[in-house]
């Protein structure tokens, strides 16, 4: 019971609160490797002490550490012997619920992952009449100037002609390098893995959509740092700006606009980095942040298996 | 030379620079002239193209005459409208530099940015 509630209180405060502090913070953006940490941590222990939360409600911890001590006489049985007749209805409901709750995440988990690598193959294919190139940079022809990578083994990134005219030397060497850093840094991974938990749990709580949204953004700083680094941050701002301007305007300012913004803005006046101290302290805080629902499963669950073993039931 | 992948590239390369329908054989003597390659696999490799819808082709006297559907221009085109239009990518199948906007909106980001620059200047 007091897991349950714990459980419950933890997923609120990481699935409302959370994400109002973290959005409002600005240290992500000095580190933004660590800010998608502390996003997927956010919205992945929310979901997770949610899960356990219902799960402790279908099989109490003093039943379950009884069972790992002697499992097998974990049946039936032993079950309606803890709750009496009525609340197995509510545990088995519960029951019910956490596997529902399990299988859709998974199938959201498969169908992203078959949706995403059926749009690349079939991307590949196509590039593959295009470009002798199995590897490295395919230019296209196409007036509207772009650059894009198709994350996977092998990537590519390609760019189009109008884009090689739009961009200096050294701007194509930096948008190369971004698009490198994605690959590299596996970053369609973690956009889907929030798109994921957001596709899942999006209406429960504020934390999913929020997570999505910044991981986005945050991997586009984390790539911009890497161009940053193969020529001057505002001349990197200046392609970004350069290639922003298609013909096709296939987004509304409002959505990304903003966060192009925050890019340009970040570039133009580079924030500096956490120090190690600050840098400690928030890996610290993810690492709380994984523990503490695990942990109030599992300090319950391992006095009980201690009680289990030691001295035989006392809780009749 | 890494299969029939790139074979498929040089072949549709070829095409689309001839401009008009050729045979099998007309490729394969283009191409014999870089490297050493076989009849067979050449018209495997173009009945591929046809097959995939990437190739069309017509009955001349006993031979069949390929031709690219599209050119390599509206061929890049239809590629790069999935990346182009990215409603619906939110799981990041493919990445985009940055995402097309209006001029007018473009126009709007390099002021602010600018502004802001020139504030920190007085600063």
């Amino acid at each position: 019971m007091t897991a349950t509630l714990f459980l419950l209180a933890f997923a609120a405060l990481a699935g409302f609160v959370g994400p109002h502090v973290l959005a409002r913070s600005r240290w992500p953006q000095r580190s933004p490797r660590l800010g998608v940490a502390a996003w997927l941590v956010l919205s992945g222990s929310s979901a997770l002490s949610g899960l356990l939360a219902v799960t402790t409600v279908a099989v109490p911890v003093s039943v379950a550490g009884h069972g790992l001590a002697d499992w097998w006489r974990t049946c039936l049985g032993e079950l309606r012997h803890y709750y009496g007749d009525a609340s197995l209805t509510v545990a088995g409901l519960a029951g019910v619920a956490a596997a529902m709750v399990v299988g859709r995440l998974m199938y959201s988990a498969v169908s992203h992952l078959h949706a995403v690598a059926r749009v690349r193959r079939r991307h590949q294919r196509s590039l593959a009449l295009l470009s002798a190139e199995a590897d490295g940079l395919v230019v296209l022809p196409h007036p509207v100037p772009a650059a894009y990578c198709v994350p996977g083994r092998p990537g590519r990134i390609i760019v189009t002609d109008s884009a090689m005219r739009a961009l200096e030397p050294d701007q194509l060497d930096a948008v190369l390098a971004h698009e490198r850093a994605h690959l590299t840094g596996r970053h369609a991974l973690l956009v889907g893995t929030a798109a994921v938990l957001e596709r899942t749990f999006g209406t429960v709580a504020p934390v999913f959509g929020h997570s999505r949204r910044e991981v986005v953004a945050l991997v586009e700083m984390i790539a911009d740092d890497a161009a940053a680094r193969a020529c001057p941050a505002p001349r990197v701002a200046e392609a970004v700006l350069n290639l922003a301007n298609g013909a096709t305007p296939t987004i509304a300012l409002a959505a990304s606009g903003s966060d192009i913004l925050r890019r340009l803005r970040r570039l133009a006046t580079p924030p500096r980095p956490l120090g190690w101290i600050r840098t400690s302290a928030a890996l610290a805080t993810l690492v709380v942040g994984v523990a503490l629902p695990l942990t109030a499963v599992a300090v319950p669950v391992a006095a009980a298996v201690v009680v289990a073993t030691c001295a035989h039931p006392i809780h009749h | 030379m890494r299969g029939f992948g790139d074979l498929e590239a040089v072949i549709m390369d070829r095409l689309w620079s001839w401009k008009r329908p050729v045979t099998v054989r007309e490729v394969l003597e283009d191409l014999r002239a870089y490297r050493d390659i076989a009849y067979t696999t050449v018209m495997t490799v173009m009945d591929n193209l046809h097959r995939k819808g990437a190739l069309t082709r017509e009955k001349d006297g006993r031979a069949w005459r390929y031709q690219p559907v599209r050119n390599r221009d509206e061929y890049a085109a239809d590629l790069l409208s999935t990346v182009l239009d990215e409603a619906g990518d939110r799981g990041a199948a493919l990445m985009r530099f940055v995402g097309g906007m209006r001029p007018s909106e473009v126009d709007a980001l390099r002021r602010a940015l600018a502004e802001r620059q020139g504030r920190r200047r007085r600063t």
